[in-house]
């Protein structure tokens, strides 16, 4: 096993595996804390979360995902039957053991940029969530409001922390 | 002891002329005629009664029922009643039988409902029934692990980007996140000014919608599947309300 310490919260690069086998656009997942990284949902394994992911920490430092490794369950046995049942194995959590390597290094205005991209392949459920929020305040929204808000917090951000913070301040909720 | 009160014959009894007997005789045959007329005309309504029994939509036509050992559909007993589809339609045969067709078009229209019910339950269960594992929360964000209403467009319960309205357990309420956004809880909306609507006024486009009013909220925040609950359950239980009084009306005339 090869896993450095990582600086939380961390920032991970992946391409979802689509139904047909290609990747689809990049997109970014946080984690919190290494239990985040480690304890990953079977469904989302299946679409590609770490395979060949890379990961940015917190200290701006970029590592490559060699090899997941699949160690134990996080789900009970008996809820692991119960979502046999119905059809819902996609939610078993694996406990997972990570090859990670140090890659070349990044610059932050790189991952700035990045994230932003992933942001606007999202842009239909930053929209759905502020249809959302827009039910609540009685008016719908005009335009791509938070979506932009977001981008203009994250262009701001100097960590991967107050990136996540300042996306967190503007998602509809 | 009392004598006939007659020393000379010896307290022995005297013959009397009864002059009311040939009257009391009439009069006696007269009432015995009209009995046994009274007892040919119930025997004859118990006959024309027997297995046709008063449904939920009413009694049958008078003479148009088929003796009972003819019948093709009997009507359902109280328990029998009270099985989705089968007690409906079952009924529904017989006032068909009967010429109900009134009787006929309602319990048709129950076992409709039955039908819309169970079809909701299967596909619901196809789908994956309720999301056992979590995370529950409904909405989150693209960076973080996927929630509710994203595995409700995954499962097919709501097409891509769908308003999903809370009708039953509102999402500002108590209820846990793991019971208010599990499927049978969301209903999927015609748009956002639908959904809209629906919590209250919404101003789309420069234009302010009222909300719907309790009717029209009634309509339109509530799923197929409960429709079709609501008509199924008070159907059954009214239908074996009657059938009860009717397999009780049966044991009397046995008795």
């Amino acid at each position: 096993m090869r896993e450095p310490d990582l600086a939380y919260p961390a920032l991970g690069f992946w391409k979802p595996l689509a139904r047909d086998g290609r990747r689809e656009g990049e997109r970014f997942r946080g984690f919190a804390s290494p239990v985040d990284l480690h304890q990953v949902s079977q469904g989302e394994l299946a679409r590609g979360l770490l395979d060949g992911s890379e990961i940015v920490d917190n200290a701006g430092r970029r590592f490559l995902v060699q090899d997941v490794r699949r160690v134990g369950r996080k789900t009970p046995m008996w809820f692991q039957f119960l979502l046999a049942l119905f059809g819902q194995t996609d939610d078993v959590v694996h406990i997972l053991e990570l090859d990670l390597v140090e890659g070349p290094p990044i610059t932050f205005a790189e991952v700035r940029q990045r994230v932003c991209a992933a942001m606007d392949r999202d842009a239909d459920e930053w929209l759905e969530a502020e249809l959302e929020a827009a039910v609540e305040r009685g008016r719908a929204s005009e335009g791509r409001g938070p979506l932009e808000a977001a981008k203009s917090a994250v262009s701001e951000a100097k960590t991967v922390q107050e990136m996540f913070d300042g996306m967190d301040a503007v998602w509809p909720r | 002891m009392a004598g006939s009160g007659s020393y000379a014959r010896g307290d022995q009894p005297r013959p009397v002329p009864d002059k009311l007997k040939g009257p009391y005789e009439e009069v006696v045959r007269r009432q015995q005629a009209i009995n046994a007329q009274q007892a040919t005309s119930e025997a004859q309504r118990r006959a024309a009664a027997a297995g046709v029994p008063p449904t939920l939509s009413g009694p049958p036509m008078q003479g148009a029922q088929p003796p009972s050992d003819r019948r093709k559909f009997d009507h359902p007993g109280a328990l029998e009643s009270m099985i989705p589809i089968w007690g409906s339609g079952k009924e529904a045969l017989a006032d068909l039988e009967d010429r109900n067709y009134s009787g006929a078009a309602v319990n048709a229209a129950l076992a409709a409902s039955d039908v819309v019910l169970a079809k909701a339950i299967l596909t619901g269960l196809a789908k994956g029934g309720l999301k056992l594992a979590g995370p529950h929360a409904w909405r989150t964000a693209p960076w973080e692990e996927p929630g509710m209403r994203k595995w409700l467009g995954q499962q097919g319960f709501l097409k891509p980007g769908q308003p999903g309205h809370h009708w039953l357990l509102k999402q500002s309420s108590n209820a846990p996140d793991w019971l208010k956004n599990q499927p049978p809880f969301i209903k999927g909306t015609r748009g956002n000014l639908d959904h809209g609507r629906m919590h209250g006024p919404y101003t789309q486009g420069g234009v302010r919608y009222p909300p719907y009013n309790p009717a029209e909220l009634l309509w339109h925040e509530t799923p197929q599947w409960a429709k079709a609950a609501y008509v199924s359950s008070a159907g059954h239980s009214g239908m074996a309300v009657g059938r009860a009084g009717a397999d009780e009306t049966e044991l009397e005339r046995r008795r």
